[in-house]
């Protein structure tokens, strides 16, 4: 146990160092004291506005936005009892994306703005994501190799691409150009105003995320087993199914898909700590995303700067190869 | 029909169960009481698992009632039924990652609260249900780097976490080694006696069922054939029902040999177990034989008469009439080869020595394992005899 919070306090403590770099490095140089006086006064003129209004909720962005990924993909690798899932290869994210783009066209030419707001979006995004979800839950459920799900999932994942290109035909120049840049995934369009959204509605996955971890740790024994525990299986799958979608969309419709984070972190967590105590990587999954987000998008601003990577290129460098070694590995059990 | 002491833990009444359309068991009737290991043998396919996942409510019951305790199986709460009944099933988890401590833990889960966190005495009943099933030293290790014989004991470990009144094991012996078989049953039956527990187990080795098992019950095509002590169920004539006329068991060995026709040309004079080993040698070489005179309560008769049909026989301590002797010098006479197998020589077996020696004065080639005799040609093992024997006969 002692173990346990060490590793998580260090972990925190990297994380709050580097939201100090993150603050500070950038194109335009900032002093470091200036940087903290900014955020303390809140102003909102010169350098001070780059800093409070452009860096801060992007850091917020990509420090919430990496822990509910992760938390989505822990769900999900318990859920499927497969650790080779997450909310990106099942095409979830895919689904969330279509339905935004649904709305954002449909919304726009029936002059629904309404729909367009944060709100709007989330919900549009939810429903995209809840219904991908599902349909892979009933792959999951009649095909046993664990190769075909993700291979169902990516092609799941192109069908909702395919037809959100289709939806491109209908759309004016200007949305195209918004769909393309978020479509790339760029944590750099996140506002105050959606942080307000996405913060409550992380929190709301969370609450939910919090008490799946104890009949999550009984799934993995199989669902007989988890029965014969007294586990309501088919309401642990509809919270699950509801807690990681709240979790990929409340992000990714205000910042477009973030590849691999859902799959790379929870098993960083699980190595790091080695363990597959749901209870036990809630934390520590919690911390690494954050962490690991941010750092790719420092990575993504800071590396070619003035020029920005897309954060797509920096998060699938780390996690491809992740996914490459846990597919060799396993492939002895599922050929 | 079962009569034990004690207090009724499981109540089956007229149960029928299936899956879809498909009935698999029906009108199945039997109660345990606490203490009773009960085992439940029957062909694959005769709804044994069917049995025991109704029962531990997996699947639901078509018709007929299950009584837990006392209670109706469907009236329990998810976790007041995980505190009553647990399970060990044949589906192997797999545990990435995961120590035995935390797997055992995981019985605890209708023990402790929302956020599943352990008490101190959670921890305490963990340590203690352990060290009961022996597997305290693995406690830090990794489920996954255990042998199928530890890891089943986890598992068993992991169901009595749930201090639970009825244990309901599917299979529990399959996968392991004969050490571990006799491990885990071993195990069931001390658990069941100390906790006073119920404890239900689809067993495919008969064998061992009938040393481990208070009660058996037979499974026939989803109907009880028998329920009994193994004493009284494991009799030949039942096991024929079961397994049918072709599967060499009887009773009380309880284990198949293979079955070979019997063969005029070789006659073995054995008896008080020495016959065995090259009965069992003939019949691996495919070659069938006579045998005889034995007592029915010799072990080389429950062999060799599982083995062949060529069984000359009296019964226990009865001496032979002149009517068996005739016909076992009849046999010999037809023989070929005539092999003795070193039976004691006692004054039980003169007839036996008598055979020997009509076989030697009507000229046969007798082949003899024993130290010492005067009669017949020696030969030193198993093997140079089945050597020989396969000469005599091919020639």
């Amino acid at each position: 146990m002692r173990r346990y919070v060490k590793i998580n306090l260090a972990i925190l403590s990297i994380l709050i160092l580097s939201c100090i770099f993150y603050l500070y490095i950038g194109p335009i140089k900032i002093p470091f004291t200036q940087v903290f006086t900014c955020i303390l006064t809140q102003r909102n003129a010169g350098p001070c506005m780059i800093v409070n209004d452009l860096r801060l909720p992007r850091m917020i962005a990509t420090i919430i936005g990496g822990a509910a990924l992760s938390i989505a993909g822990l769900i999900l690798q318990f859920l499927f009892r497969n650790p080779i899932v997450g909310p990106w290869i099942l095409g979830i994210e895919s689904g969330t994306i279509l339905f935004v783009a649904m709305v954002l066209i449909l919304g726009t030419s029936l002059n629904m703005i309404a729909l367009l707001h944060p709100w709007g979006l989330l919900t549009a995004g939810v429903t995209g994501a809840l219904l991908v979800t599902l349909i892979m839950l009933v792959v999951a459920a009649f095909v046993r190799s664990v190769v075909t799900v993700l291979l169902i999932g990516i092609m799941i994942g192109y069908i909702c691409g395919a037809i959100t290109d289709f939806l491109k035909a209908f759309a004016q120049s200007w949305q195209i150009h918004a769909l393309a840049m978020w479509v790339l995934g760029t944590f750099s369009l996140v506002t105050w105003h959606q942080l307000n959204v996405m913060l409550p509605v992380t929190m709301a996955g969370l609450m939910l995320a919090l008490p799946l971890a104890k009949p999550l740790n009984a799934v993995l024994l199989g669902e007989d087993y988890a029965r014969s525990l007294g586990v309501n299986i088919k309401l642990v799958r509809v919270l699950s199914v509801l807690s990681a979608s709240l979790l990929t969309a409340g992000i990714i419709v205000f910042t477009g898909p973030i590849a691999f984070i859902g799959l790379a972190v929870p098993h960083i967590a699980r190595l790091m700590f080695k363990t597959s105590d749901a209870r036990r990587l809630l934390l520590p999954t919690i911390l690494l995303g954050a962490l690991i987000t941010e750092l790719c998008d420092l990575c993504a601003r800071t590396v070619l700067m003035p020029v920005e990577l897309p954060i797509n290129s920096v998060t699938s460098l780390i996690g491809a190869p992740i996914l490459i070694l846990l597919l060799l590995k396993r492939r002895v059990e599922y050929d | 029909m079962i009569s034990a002491k004690g207090k009724v833990l499981v109540a089956v009444e007229k149960l029928r169960a299936g899956y879809g359309y498909r009935i698999v068991i029906d009108d199945v009737t039997f109660y345990v009481t606490e203490g009773t290991f009960l085992g439940v043998i029957g062909p694959n396919g005769s709804g044994k698992s069917t049995l025991l996942r109704t029962i531990a409510r997996l699947i639901e019951p078509r018709d007929g009632v299950v009584y837990i305790d006392g209670k109706n199986l469907l009236e329990f709460s998810r976790s007041e039924l995980a505190k009553k009944l647990a399970v060990v099933l044949t589906e192997r988890p797999s545990l990435r990652l995961m120590k035995v401590r935390e797997v055992v833990a995981l019985g605890r889960y209708p023990y402790t609260d929302i956020l599943g966190r352990l008490r101190r005495e959670d921890l305490s009943r963990i340590d203690e249900i352990l060290k009961l099933v022996g597997v305290e030293h693995l406690a830090d290790r990794y489920f996954e780097e255990l042998s199928d014989g530890e890891k089943q004991k986890v598992l068993i470990a992991r169901a009595l976490a749930q201090e639970p009144r009825v244990l309901i094991l599917d299979e529990p012996t399959t996968y392991l080694d004969i050490r571990h078989r006799v491990e885990v049953l071993y195990l069931l039956y001390r658990v069941c006696k100390t906790r006073n527990i119920a404890i239900i187990a689809s067993v495919h080795d008969i064998d061992l069922a009938a040393k481990f098992c208070d009660y058996v019950l037979v499974l026939k095509q989803g109907k009880i054939l028998q329920v009994g002590p193994p004493e009284e169920v494991l009799q030949d004539k039942v096991l024929r029902e079961v397994y049918g006329p072709s599967l060499n068991i009887r009773y009380p060995l309880l284990s198949p040999e293979l079955k070979v026709p019997p063969d005029e040309r070789i006659f073995i004079v054995a008896g008080a177990g020495t016959g065995t080993p090259i009965y069992r040698a003939l019949a691996r070489a495919g070659i069938g034989f006579h045998t005889g005179i034995l007592y029915q309560s010799d072990v080389d008769y429950f062999v060799s008469s599982a083995i062949t049909d060529g069984v000359v026989s009296v019964p226990p301590y009865e001496v032979p009439s002149q009517e068996v002797i005739d016909h076992a010098m009849s046999l010999i006479e037809r023989a070929k080869v005539v092999i003795d197998s070193g039976f004691p020589t006692g004054s039980l077996a003169r007839h036996n020595v008598e055979l020997l020696e009509h076989a030697h004065a009507s000229g046969k080639v007798v082949l003899t394992l024993r130290e010492s005799s005067e009669i017949g040609e020696k030969v030193s093992s198993i093997e140079s005899l089945l050597m020989h024997v396969k000469k005599h006969v091919s020639t």
